[in-house]
């Protein structure tokens, strides 16, 4: 929309006493919480896995040894993106809200107002959640909530070119397909205890590109803030920090039956966010460049210049831009559910 | 200690006579497990009652069948010690479904849900 002063009636009255703004006290980069952010500053990024090499063998006096060396993996490219807030007023608007010497709106509340950064984090922090939710799919149509600006589409796949959330990841030795979709007797259980326990068997599995331990533990579990299951996670944490297990199936065995976690809470976005009921955890040293999400950066958020549209109709444009690109390209690290109770990936 | 978490538990009546009666029908608006802590309740004509879970391709769960005499009472309950784990549970897409051969099944149901 163009802002026209007709748009702000109430606002250039002139009696009014007081103009509250109506944003959030902050908006916090809550996507890094899980993702590893990398500065680069081409446009492409590609990144390709390369495995290390497989056990050592016991041989005979004399005997030969066999020969080995890394196997190469899996390959993708990230492109970089385009986020931007343009925000347009005209000539009247801009004088009467915030130039004249009796301006409407008062200097902090018109920095929270025009805040074009908090637009482009929301943005980010939006998609980089998308991610999670919609990641039993191979792509979805991101559309930004506030219904101003393009639908894009998005791919959910990483590098071995399977959906993020997947039961048939391929392994780079060719070795027996892996998952990173929690069972708990039903393929992605609500977040328990029990399932809680189950991740971390399933965590416990995961093989490196060689068929050897991942020796992975899931720390950190990640849930739609204010949900149950973020509520009920800090639950059984706080039970397991006190030592004791959070069920009662026989009195003598109370001490906790796995370690401590952290919780990440991203906000309610919904739409196509995260749910209350979606919930998965990752390995906090499996965060990096090599495993996990990656948020590539090549151009952090900017105000640009504010510009006259002197060739039109004198309105005041403003534009905020960054270029950025995430998504994950391996994510054995990670275990998810989408808390329905039937997806299987 | 807990088990599980799920919201205030709600109370309501079962009158479920001969065939399918949904007892808890799903919500894919704002999807919830639907747990079922308690049943109590008689059957009006000897036969058999059935609680199944049926999710919106018509795929079928049967979660315990009872063969009741006419009038026999019956109680299900949360196992002890497993606070709020429910005795019957429900993932988003399935409807919840008394199924009675014959007689009509007449008592109370506490319910809640997890979304």
């Amino acid at each position: 929309m163009t802002g026209t002063i007709q748009d702000y009636a109430v606002i250039v009255n002139n009696v009014l006493k007081h103009i509250a703004p109506k944003v959030a006290a902050t908006t916090r980069s809550e996507y890094l919480d899980f993702m590893t952010k990398i500065d680069d500053n081409q446009r492409i990024y590609t990144d390709v896995g390369v495995t290390g090499l497989g056990m050592a063998e016991i041989i005979p006096d004399g005997a030969v040894g066999a020969s080995d060396a890394p196997i190469q993996g899996f390959s993708k490219n990230y492109v970089q993106m385009h986020f931007t807030k343009k925000v347009r007023m005209t000539f009247q608007t801009n004088f009467f809200l915030f130039e004249s010497s009796a301006a409407k709106i008062k200097g902090d509340v018109k920095n929270k107002v025009l805040e074009g950064k908090n637009a482009i984090e929301l943005a980010k922090n939006y998609l980089a959640q998308c991610l999670l939710a919609q990641g039993f799919g191979t792509s979805f149509t991101w559309v930004p909530i506030s219904s101003v600006g393009l639908a894009t589409p998005v791919s959910t796949l990483g590098a071995d070119a399977v959906a993020y959330w997947s039961a048939s990841h391929p392994r780079e030795d060719g070795g027996p397909v892996w998952s990173n979709v929690i069972v708990d007797a039903v393929s992605s259980p609500q977040f328990t205890y029990s399932a809680l326990l189950a991740a971390r068997r399933q965590q416990s599995l995961k093989k490196d590109g060689r068929g050897m331990p991942l020796m992975s533990t899931l720390d950190t579990m990640v849930a739609r803030s204010g949900s149950t299951t973020a509520q009920f996670a800090k639950t059984i944490k706080g039970t397991i920090d006190k030592g004791l297990a959070p069920q009662q199936v026989n009195l003598f065995n109370n001490a906790p039956a796995t370690d401590t976690f952290n919780v990440v809470e991203l906000s309610a976005f919904e739409n196509q966010g995260l749910s209350g009921l979606m919930w998965g955890m990752f390995d906090s040293k499996l965060k990096t460049a090599d495993y996990g999400f990656i948020y590539i950066e090549a151009l952090a958020t900017r105000s640009e210049p504010a510009v006259v549209d002197s060739l039109g109709n004198q309105d005041l444009v403003m534009n905020f831009n960054s270029l950025c690109q995430m998504g994950a390209s391996d994510l054995r690290g990670w275990m998810w559910s989408a808390g329905n109770g039937t997806s299987t990936g | 200690m807990i088990q599980d978490a799920s919201s205030r538990h709600i109370s309501s009546a079962i009158n479920a006579g001969p065939g399918d009666t949904v007892l808890i029908a799903r919500n894919l608006t704002t999807p919830a497990w639907n747990y079922i802590h308690e049943i109590i309740g008689d059957l009006s004509a000897a036969g058999s009652m059935s609680i199944v879970a049926i999710n919106s391709a018509a795929a079928e769960r049967v979660l315990g069948t009872f063969n009741l005499a006419d009038g026999q009472g019956l109680t299900l309950q949360d196992q002890s010690g497993q606070d709020n784990r429910p005795r019957f549970e429900f993932n988003p897409d399935e409807n919840a479904v008394m199924r009675c051969v014959t007689g009509t099944f007449t008592g109370s149901l506490e319910r809640s849900i997890r979304n």
